[in-house]
């Protein structure tokens, strides 16, 4: 899911990353101390769930759990996934330091939509196992439509390969939808009380 | 099927993260090999080989990442482009050449990136431990 260097075009990517800027100074203002423990939790599992691989045809899946990032902290994704990202690209060679913004935006930005529509009043009517493999595939969904929709409109090349990208990521939203599922309701078993944070 | 294989190529060399490049000595042959940092190979990517600028070979990686190379000059600079931005670049010294082979190359980066999961890790617990701090 990770964008490399030199991908996309420089407009795409000062627009995504000004946009990715300004969200991540708000949540940094907007975070509140007793919050930070669970940022950096989020952040490790954001950090090693991309070392996760599962083979997939000629090509690799990794999984990023953005939903459940989103649920447990809201804005504050934009804090835990940039320190993960800034990490990934400076130690692992993930993604790039020019294109962290752009990477910052197609992560963030899901997880905090998954952690609104969580709230909404028809989701929380719903069964739990529905519930948390919704959070978990709407968190790839988002992320794989942003990533598609910024290759679209970055080179005129990409406009093929965004919309296969979108297709090859089905697989990974079940899957993502599956191990969020399962890892919700540990979390709701084990430690209730963050699952209930609005 | 062409068409599908060509744009899920494609779109590993978008994702596939960074080149890595590890260019070795076999007796008088360089051993050139490069691959993704997900460990897939850099499959018939373009490589130059450069002396004081001037290119002395323009040929492709075979379908494991590979080229063997016999050289005729002390300096050269090797250059891998898979397309899309992502390159790689070493300048050698012939006589210079560390002597180590692709699989003990291999061991060495596979343990040098779990080093660095942890090491990125405690970076984590370290910065958010100081933005604690800070927020008090």
């Amino acid at each position: 899911m990770h964008i490399s260097d030199g991908v996309l075009s420089l407009e795409a990517t000062v627009i995504v990353s000004t946009v990715s800027l300004i969200a991540l100074f708000k949540a940094l203002k907007d975070l509140k101390n007793e919050d930070i423990s669970l940022t950096s939790v989020a952040s490790a599992m954001f950090f090693i769930a991309s070392f996760i691989h599962i083979p997939f045809g000629v090509t690799q899946i990794h999984l990023i759990l953005l939903g459940v990032i989103g649920l447990l902290i809201s804005w504050s994704a934009f804090v835990a996934i940039f320190v993960a990202l800034l990490l990934q690209a400076l130690l692992l060679g993930y993604g790039g330091i020019a294109s962290i913004g752009v990477n910052l935006f197609i992560m963030a930005f899901p997880a905090i939509l998954v952690h609104y529509i969580y709230h909404q009043n028809w989701m929380q009517k719903l069964n739990d196992k529905i519930k948390f493999f919704i959070v978990g595939f709407l968190g790839t969904f988002f992320a794989t439509l942003f990533l598609t929709l910024i290759l679209y409109f970055s080179k005129e090349e990409y406009e093929y390969a965004a919309l296969s990208v979108f297709s090859v990521n089905i697989v990974t939203m079940v899957i993502e939808g599956i191990v969020s599922m399962f890892l919700l309701l540990f979390i709701k078993k084990v430690y209730p009380k963050i699952l209930k944070n609005p | 099927m062409k068409y599908i294989l060509l744009t899920l190529t494609f779109c590993s060399f978008l994702f596939a993260h960074k080149i890595n490049l590890f260019i070795t000595q076999e007796n008088e042959a360089l051993d050139i090999y490069s691959y993704f940092a997900n460990g897939a190979p850099c499959q018939n990517c373009s490589l130059v080989i450069k002396n004081n600028d001037i290119i002395i070979l323009k040929d492709i990686l075979d379908e494991n990442g590979k080229y063997q190379y016999k050289p005729e000059h002390e300096n050269i600079e090797v250059i891998i482009d898979a397309g899309g931005g992502h390159t790689a670049q070493e300048t050698l010294i012939i006589n210079n050449i560390k002597k180590e082979d692709i699989k003990t190359h291999q061991e060495n980066e596979e343990n040098k990136k779990y080093l660095n999961i942890l090491l990125g890790l405690i970076l984590i617990f370290v910065g958010f431990f100081i933005l604690k701090k800070i927020k008090k």
